[in-house]
């Protein structure tokens, strides 16, 4: 439960900051993209990434 | 339709070389067929018929530089070019004429290949296109995308070969449900510099080749291939003869087959069937299958969402604050999320593709496999009317995004058709920088099958 309210939470704020809304106001269509994007994306931020790079690009041929 | 239509780059080179044909009679051949099949696929955003006339005048006033000499291409438009409009499909770009052609429009152009056309793309390669391209196969049915236009047209023979391309599987997804070919090279083979603004993905794009033939993919990449000045992630070392690949048998090649679960749900039955006989096929052909299974797959489509989602937003911002109107609405709203994904995210997107990538790696050197084979699209292509792009984008790229994500080759081929005679594409991913094999394995498979050689009702 502390889980959704905290990520409740990430969503109203990213829509305030975003000067896509304006605070207290919704955006409907938004917070379901939004929610349905963490919801797949939730995932990673699961995992153990000790020895993993975080490369901004992909290069195989050093 | 024309059969010059329906000739290998090979075939053309040789019958250019007797003089039995020429660019000028090759240009006309692809309008008429453009005019032909236009009405019914709208897969050209932009023909330039007079540019391409004068080229081919041009061309055919030259002595031959190669295979791609004199011969008609066509480019997704989010790829800039200086004779045409370039409008990635958006009311934004209405007009857009770049200063200077794209890097890879101007290798192929050096190689003396002709523009006639800019194929249609989903506004900014992302949500839809209005009206869609259609699948010529079937006009009810979805073409794929982004690269919507380049699959219609290289199907329908209205091209020789076009350019897409691919963020989670725009070149290989049209290519499948469109019965060609569709080679995705690794990420820094072909340079990238000459994207419109508003339509690139920097750390998963790729421009993509669509053709009707594997050798025909092969002369276009040793086209292409190489340094681009304008993109610092290009390959830098020396571009092989990809057409001198060995031809014939597969003896003693090692082929991944992943367990289905691997990429989440298991392929329709038409789908499963044909791949089933793939693997017959390449095993008649003498490669030894070997199931694998790949650690941390799951994350690739959560990591390729991720990715996608947050850079494809560069670069509208201020769009979306003064001009929101001229975007389609799920378009608009789907940059929108990109400007409030989290960079946490994206973060662990990054570090989830590094994992990925060491995962595939560990597979190759354990198993001694060459290369893995998969389905590339899950389904067959489904009737436009039912098409929800948000809802079935993860199983749209389901098989295809977790190789532009790690960044590896990977080429669709036609491998069967079902009872309703919609094509099935068999996917061929190699290790990074190894296209050769990659198009080996699929040049000995297209020898031994003729699925290629099958024409849509149009």
């Amino acid at each position: 439960m502390q889980e959704r309210e905290s990520e409740a939470d990430q969503i109203r704020y990213l829509l305030q900051l975003s000067g896509l809304t304006v605070p207290g106001e919704d955006v409907p269509i938004l917070r379901k993209l939004l929610e349905g994007h963490l919801s797949i994306t939730r995932v990673l931020l699961e995992q153990d990434y000790t020895d993993c790079v975080p490369a901004a690009g992909v290069r195989w041929h050093e | 339709m024309n059969e010059l239509n329906t000739l290998s780059l090979d075939d053309i080179a040789k019958r250019m070389s007797t003089g039995e044909i020429t660019s000028v009679r090759l240009v006309e051949a692809f309008l008429e067929r453009i005019a032909e099949t236009e009405p019914h696929i709208h897969a050209y955003a932009h023909v330039g018929a007079e540019q391409a006339l004068a080229a081919a005048r041009k061309a055919d006033a030259e002595s031959p530089r190669g295979p791609l000499h004199g011969v008609p291409f066509a480019v997704k438009d989010v790829v800039a070019s200086a004779d045409m409009p370039t409008e990635a499909n958006s009311r934004l770009l209405r007009g857009h004429r770049p200063e200077k052609d794209a890097w890879v429009i101007q290798k192929l152009r050096a190689a003396g290949a002709i523009l006639i056309g800019k194929h249609v793309t989903h506004e900014f390669a992302t949500g839809q296109d209005e009206p869609p391209s259609r699948n010529p196969w079937n006009l009810a049915c979805y073409p794929g995308g982004s690269s919507a236009g380049g699959g219609a047209s290289t199907a329908a023979r209205s091209c020789q070969f076009a350019l897409g391309t691919d963020a989670g599987g725009s070149v290989r997804v049209p290519a499948a449900v469109t019965g060609v070919v569709g080679l995705k090279p690794t990420f820094g083979r072909i340079g990238t510099g000459g994207h419109v603004r508003g339509a690139s993905v920097p750390t998963v794009g790729h421009i993509g080749i669509l053709s009707r033939r594997v050798r025909d993919a092969m002369h276009v990449l040793n086209a292409v291939a190489g340094e681009d000045p304008a993109d610092p992630t290009t390959w830098l070392g020396p571009v092989p003869d990809y057409p001198a690949a060995p031809a014939g048998s597969l003896a003693g090649m090692r082929l991944g087959v992943p367990d289905f679960g691997n990429f989440g749900p298991a392929p329709d039955a038409p789908v499963a069937k044909a791949f089933a006989r793939a693997l017959d096929t390449l095993r008649d052909l003498g490669a030894d299958l070997v199931g694998i299974e790949i650690d941390r797959m799951e994350l690739a489509v959560p990591a390729a969402t991720a990715i996608i989602t947050a850079e494809i937003g560069f670069g509208h911002e201020d769009w979306i604050n003064t001009r929101p109107h001229l975007y389609h609405d799920a378009v608009r709203q789907f940059l929108e999320l990109s400007i409030v994904s989290p960079a946490n995210i994206l973060q662990a997107a990054y570090r989830a593709r590094h994992a990925l990538q060491q995962s595939v790696a560990a597979v190759f050197r354990r198993t001694g496999i060459q290369a893995i084979v998969t389905p590339t699209f899950p389904a067959l292509a489904m009737p436009l009317a039912e098409l929800d792009a948000e809802a079935d984008m993860v199983r749209l790229i389901q098989y295809t995004c977790p190789w532009s994500l790690v960044g590896q080759p990977a080429i669709s081929i036609p491998c069967g058709f079902s009872e309703d005679n919609l094509p099935v594409g068999l996917q061929i991913v190699g290790a990074p920088l190894d296209e050769m094999t990659v198009c080996r394995v699929a040049c000995a498979f297209e020898t031994a099958t003729d699925w290629h050689e099958r024409q849509p009702p149009l």
